[in-house]
C-alpha cells in the first residue's frame, strides 16, 4: 500500500494523453455552457434569482445579481474555449470548475450530475500538466518536454470510479431497482425515444418484460461495481473500459443524460498508459492492402499507440504486421483486433473481433 | 523544461489535496440520503416516476373559515385596495418540471427529490404574492406514480399567508 501511495505520488510520464483530455474536456465545458445558456435564456429570459423560484445552498446575499449572472455565463464559455485551445488551460479549468460550483450553489434546481462531474473533472487535471500538447499555434512539445506528473490524472480516475460505486451501491440498497421495477418502467417510456434513435421497437418492448428487467437490473447494478473496480485492475482494465463503453452507448441509445456518455468515454482515455507508440504497425509497401490500412491507422490513432513503418521484411509475406508491446505478434483478423483494442473508434469492435480471431487464429 | 505553475504542486501538496477531496466527495456521497435530492451523490437513474401537479389556492370564507379553490396556475385577486390583479404560477415557477401543471410529467432525481422542490416552489411563490389580498396559501395536491406501481395523491401545502 505504501509503494502504491508513493508510486501515485511521484509517477511521471508522457503527458500526451491528459492533453488531449484536456481538449475535449473543453469541448465538452463549451457544450455544457452553451446548455446553460440555452436553459436560462427559454425558461428565465433575462430575470434574475431575486425575480424567479429557486433553492439557494448559498446565503441570498452571495447570490449574484443579472448582470453578474449573464457576465458569469458568458465567462464560462470563454474560460471552455481557453481549455479547448489549450491558452492558459490549467487556471482557465479552475476558473470554470469554481464558476461553475458556485453557480450551481445559487440553485440546486439547475444541478445535474453530469455537470457537476464535467467540474471535478476539469479541477482536478487542471493539477496536471496537460497543457503541454494539443495547444493551438503553438508547435509540438518533444517528448522529453512532455513529461510531467500524473498523480492528479490518476486522481481523476479515481473519481471516475467514485461515480461508478457511489450509483452502483444507491441501486444494489434499493429493492425497486434490484427488482427491476425502475429499469422496466424506464424502458417502458423510453421506447419513443430509444426507436428515434435507431433502436428496433421490439427489442425495447422484449427488454421491459419485467423478467428481463430484473435481469437487466442485476447486470447494470454488477457492471457499475464492476467498472469502479475493474478499471484498475492490469487483467481486467481492457476488458473493463470494452464493457463501460458498451455500457455508456446503450446508456445514450436509450435515455437522455446530455453530455454524460461522451465525458465517460474521455476520461476513458486518462486509463490508457501514458507511454505512447510501444505497438507498431509493419506494412508491406508493395501490397495496397498494407499501404491502405496503414493510412488507416494513422488518421484513427488518436491516442499516438502506434509506431507506423513501411517494412518489407518484418512483415514477412503478410499485408500487415502488429506488435503488441510484449513483442507479440499479430496479423490478418487478430491483427485488425489489436489495432481496434487501442483505437478509440473502433475500440467497440474489439471483443467482437477478437472473439472471431480466436475462430480464425492468426498468430504468427 | 515547461514553465512552472502554482498548480504544480509539490508531494505535500498532491497528498493533503487529495486527502481533502476523497474526504469530501466520500462525505457527499455517504450523506446523500440526507439530502431529498441527493445533490452532490451521484445516484444516477435512482427512480422511474412521474408526477402530476394541480394547484389550488386556500381562500378565506364568509363564516371565517377556509376553503380551497382549484386554480389553472393563473388567477385574478383584490389587494387591499379592492383593485383586481392577475397573478401566474409561472411568474415566478420557471422550472422545467416544477412549471407545469394538470398532467404527468417525469420525476427527475425521483420523488423526493420533486416533492422537496415543489415544497420550496409553494412556500416561495405564496411569499411573492405581493397586491393578492385573498389568497392564504397555495395548496399542490401530487399524484405521483413511483417506479410503475400504481398511483397515489399527497398534498403538499405552503405556509401560511395573512393578507
Amino acid at each position: 500500500m505504501t509503494s502504491l501511495v508513493r508510486r501515485w505520488q511521484t509517477e511521471e510520464a508522457d503527458t500526451y494523453v491528459v492533453s488531449l483530455v484536456r481538449a475535449i474536456l473543453g469541448v465538452l465545458l463549451l457544450l455544457s455552457g452553451l446548455g446553460n445558456w440555452r436553459e436560462v435564456t427559454i425558461f428565465r429570459g433575462d430575470l434574475g434569482f431575486a425575480d424567479v423560484f429557486h433553492i439557494a445552498l448559498l446565503p441570498e446575499a452571495l447570490l449574484p445579481g443579472r448582470a453578474l449572472f449573464a457576465a458569469l455565463l458568458v465567462a464560462q464559455l470563454v474560460l471552455a474555449m481557453l481549455v479547448m485551445v489549450g491558452w492558459c488551460a490549467r487556471p482557465a479549468m479552475v476558473a470554470t470548475a469554481v464558476v461553475g460550483l458556485y453557480l450551481l450553489s445559487c440553485d440546486r434546481l439547475a444541478y445535474h450530475n453530469n455537470r457537476y462531474a464535467l467540474l471535478l473533472f476539469a479541477l482536478l487535471l487542471a493539477f496536471a500538466p496537460c497543457d503541454r500538447a494539443f495547444v493551438w499555434r503553438r508547435p509540438a512539445e518533444t517528448p522529453v518536454r512532455r513529461q510531467g506528473p500524473l498523480w492528479a490524472a490518476r486522481l481523476a480516475q479515481l473519481q471516475m470510479s467514485i461515480i461508478y460505486l457511489a450509483s452502483g451501491v444507491s441501486k444494489l440498497l434499493d429493492s425497486d431497482w434490484r427488482e427491476g421495477r425502475v429499469i422496466g418502467d424506464r424502458l417502458v417510456r423510453a421506447t419513443a425515444l430509444a426507436v428515434a434513435k435507431g433502436v428496433p421497437a421490439a427489442l425495447m418492448e422484449a427488454l421491459a418484460n419485467p423478467t428481463l428487467a430484473s435481469a437487466l437490473a442485476k447486470l447494470a447494478i454488477f457492471t457499475e461495481l464492476f467498472l469502479a473496480v475493474g478499471l484498475f485492475l492490469p487483467r481486467t482494465r481492457t476488458f473493463a473500459l470494452w464493457w463501460g463503453v458498451m455500457f455508456h452507448l446503450t446508456i445514450e441509445a436509450t435515455s437522455q443524460v446530455e453530455l454524460f456518455t461522451w465525458l465517460s468515454l474521455t476520461v476513458y482515455a486518462l486509463f490508457a498508459a501514458p507511454t505512447l507508440r510501444e505497438r507498431a504497425v509493419l506494412y508491406h509497401p508493395a501490397r495496397p492492402w498494407g499501404g491502405w490500412l496503414a493510412r488507416g491507422v494513422a488518421r484513427l490513432d488518436w491516442l499516438a499507440r502506434f509506431d507506423i513503418r513501411a517494412d518489407a521484411g518484418a512483415a514477412s509475406g503478410h499485408d500487415f504486421v502488429i506488435v503488441e508491446r510484449d513483442g507479440t505478434r499479430a496479423t490478418g483478423l487478430l491483427g485488425v483486433a489489436c489495432i481496434a483494442r487501442a483505437t478509440p473508434v473502433l475500440f467497440p469492435l474489439f471483443v467482437p473481433l477478437r472473439l472471431l480471431a480466436f475462430a480464425f487464429s492468426s498468430r504468427v | 523544461m515547461a514553465k512552472p505553475s502554482i498548480l504544480d504542486l509539490g508531494i505535500r501538496g498532491r497528498t493533503w489535496l487529495a486527502a481533502a477531496y476523497l474526504t469530501i466527495q466520500a462525505s457527499l456521497v455517504v450523506t446523500a440520503g440526507l439530502r431529498p435530492d441527493g445533490l452532490f451523490s451521484f445516484q444516477m437513474f435512482n427512480e422511474s416516476s412521474r408526477i402530476s401537479i394541480t394547484l389550488s389556492r386556500r381562500v378565506s370564507t364568509p363564516a371565517g373559515g377556509t376553503i380551497v379553490v382549484p386554480t389553472d396556475g393563473a388567477w385574478e385577486a383584490s389587494d387591499a385596495g379592492g383593485v383586481v390583479r392577475h397573478f401566474r404560477w409561472t411568474d415566478r415557477v420557471r422550472d422545467p418540471i416544477l412549471r407545469h401543471l394538470g398532467r404527468p410529467v417525469h420525476a427527475s432525481y425521483g420523488v423526493a427529490a420533486q416533492l422537496f422542490r415543489l415544497q420550496n416552489a409553494l412556500d416561495d411563490v405564496a411569499l411573492h404574492l405581493g397586491g393578492d389580498g385573498e389568497t392564504r396559501g397555495l395548496v399542490a395536491d401530487v399524484r405521483v406514480w413511483k417506479n410503475g406501481r400504481d398511483s397515489y395523491e399527497t398534498r403538499l401545502e405552503s405556509r401560511a399567508r395573512y393578507p
